[in-house]
């Protein structure tokens, strides 16, 4: 992992480059909260 | 990735998957296997995915015994480029007691070497008898884990108390090995984390479901499959089917999902890993619902690799380096090699029994000489057994064994715990020495002769333990290996699992290696002379 790396996942996260692959309308299994968040995205770059 | 409620923001024209309100589940870990051997990796990875595991952190103690180092580089090797994450535990004891026993093996330095990588994530399952017992090797190798801040996954069967502790101060941080609530909570009040296991090996899950209603840390469970055969792989699933049964069992939803996710990828320090978090990777299990498990599709690293039941990548199956498709040098054994001498008359022989699936004992019986060797005693199941070193042309231990049933045939395999060398058995020594010539032949792998005729082979060319076939093959090799069986008269019920633990010197009580008869608790080479 470079500073560059993370600067362009910040960039991705702001809107200014464009990701990989959005996921649209899902309800994300969350293992830190023992929650399902519903309707959220996921935002994709590099993996 | 980064999460955002349905607003969030973006530029570009990237992909746009519509999850149309699907439930998204990290993608499940295995956290200890053995996929070294029985099938190779590629063909392991569609049914691994399909199954909704994205990672796995296998052993690769088979590959160190039956091969070295230049195995475990190329098994290393082999595991790359497919979209499946595999990480890897240095293996501590090749084999298990050296000066009762060789294989191949790796040296210290070998061992440093490899635990250095980034994709080794600590040592493989160290037989806590020789960790207490102080074996010098083990605890230079885990002073090096605890200096490289790595996990040690221990193998405590059975102890407790005192001995527990002696086997935790050398740095254990697991166990895959608790058989009953108790025994899980002690490791946990130590820190220990506590690998539930419910796989080929053996199905723990149910027992330890106690654990699901008391008032532990949760997050210090963890489930392994200890490696899913290639049956139980085409039938069952994978990790999905142990999440599934873990609920089943009584743990809640998101403990079940957890002990699958974010606890092993916390326990491996596996950051990027066992969350839909940001920063982390996307491997991701697509469900329909929360109650079957049932999977829609899987991503892998931003890629959806399985839709609609079907995996959707085409795998190059590896190359495996043609020099460990030949491991195997032994030299031409004849009948004569399985008798064993005696004056003529009667002795009192110490013989190996089958006591359990896993475990053997020492049992005394007579057996008589008449024409300068020992004669098998059909009648009462003892014939003769032997273990000879793969690598070396004529090194080999022998003696008999009680209760395999065999009565008119023999069989040879290279699949044993853990040296991988070569075991026979058999009820006539012909079709011993003809078992161990086509084994040979076919390079490692599993043979059954009855009658002087080969009437199984299943090869294993690659390290004398991978077989190049698909896991269907696998599959079908396997039931027919306990269908042949049954033909020279063996009725075990789970055949393969007892056949390959019977040199096994990680267990109770009289094996067999290439070296003699072993007495585990005494751990001395002794005679089957009394």
């Amino acid at each position: 992992m470079t500073g560059k790396t993370l600067k362009k996942l910040l960039n991705v996260c702001k809107g200014i480059i464009p990701p990989d692959t959005v996921i649209k309308n899902a309800n994300v299994i969350n293992v830190f909260t023992n929650t399902i968040d519903e309707d959220v995205s996921i935002t994709i770059k590099d993996g | 990735m980064s999460i955002s409620d349905k607003n969030n923001q973006f530029c570009g024209d990237p992909e746009i998957i519509d999850a149309k309100g699907l439930f998204l589940c990290p993608g499940f870990i295995d956290a200890h296997t053995h996929v070294d051997s029985m099938y190779p990796f590629y063909e392991f990875v569609p049914y691994s995915i399909r199954g909704g595991t994205t990672t796995v952190i296998t052993e690769c103690a088979n590959i160190a015994n039956a091969s070295g180092f230049k195995g475990i580089e190329s098994y290393i090797k082999s595991t790359k480029g497919y979209p499946l994450r595999c990480f890897f535990v240095a293996p501590p004891l090749t084999p298990p007691l050296p000066e009762m026993e060789e294989s191949v093996g790796i040296t210290l330095d070998e061992f440093k070497k490899i635990l250095k990588r980034k994709d080794f994530l600590g040592i493989g399952e160290a037989y806590w008898i020789s960790v207490v017992d102080g074996d010098e090797r083990v605890l230079e190798q885990a002073a090096w884990a605890i200096s490289l801040n790595k996990a040690l996954d221990g193998h405590s069967s059975g102890a407790k108390g005192q001995r527990l502790n002696e086997y935790l101060i050398t740095g254990i941080t697991s166990c895959h090995e608790s058989v009953n609530a108790n025994e899980a909570v002690e490791k946990i009040k130590n820190g220990v984390y506590v690998m539930i296991r419910e796989g080929w090996v053996r199905r723990e899950l149910k027992e330890l479901s106690r654990l699901a209603d008391m008032d532990i840390d949760k997050r210090r469970l963890i489930l392994v499959s200890d490696v899913f055969d290639a049956v139980m792989l085409c039938e069952e699933g994978y990790m999905d089917a142990v999440v599934k049964k873990a609920i089943e069992c009584g743990f809640s939803f998101f403990d079940a999902i957890k002990m699958a996710t974010i606890n092993p990828a916390d326990y491996h320090r596996l950051r990027f890993l066992g969350a839909i978090a940001p920063l982390r990777y996307a491997d991701i299990i697509f469900l329909k619902d929360l109650k079957q498990l049932s999977i829609e599709k899987v991503m892998v690293n931003g890629e959806i690799v399985f839709a609609e039941n079907k995996f959707l990548k085409t795998l190059k199956p590896y190359n495996y380096p043609e020099a460990l498709k030949h491991t195997i040098t032994i030299g031409d054994y004849k009948p004569e090699d399985f008798l064993i001498k005696a004056e003529i008359g009667e002795h009192r022989i110490r013989v190996i029994e089958i006591s359990t699936q896993t475990i053997t004992k020492e049992v005394v019986t007579k057996l008589v000489s008449k024409n300068g060797f020992l004669e098998k005693d059909l009648e009462n199941d003892i014939i003769p057994i032997a273990v000879i070193n793969k690598t070396k042309p004529y090194q080999f231990g022998k003696g008999f064994i009680k209760g395999t049933g065999i009565k008119n045939g023999a069989i040879a395999t290279t699949i044993i715990w853990d040296t991988c060398n070569i075991l026979v058995i058999g009820s006539d020594e012909k079709d011993m020495a003809e078992a161990v010539k086509t084994l040979k032949r076919i390079q490692g792998g599993a043979v059954i002769v009855k009658n002087g005729e080969v009437i199984y082979e299943f090869p294993m060319p690659v390290f004398g333990t991978i077989p190049l076939n698909s896991i269907e093959e696998v599959r079908d090799k396997t039931l027919e290996f306990s269908a042949k069986l049954k033909v020279i008269g063996s009725n075990f019920e789970r055949p393969f699992l007892t056949i390959q633990t019977i040199p096994f010197t990680g267990l109770p009580f009289l094996r067999i290696t290439d070296k003699g008869i072993v007495d585990i608790k005494s751990k001395k080479l002794v005679s089957i002379f009394l």
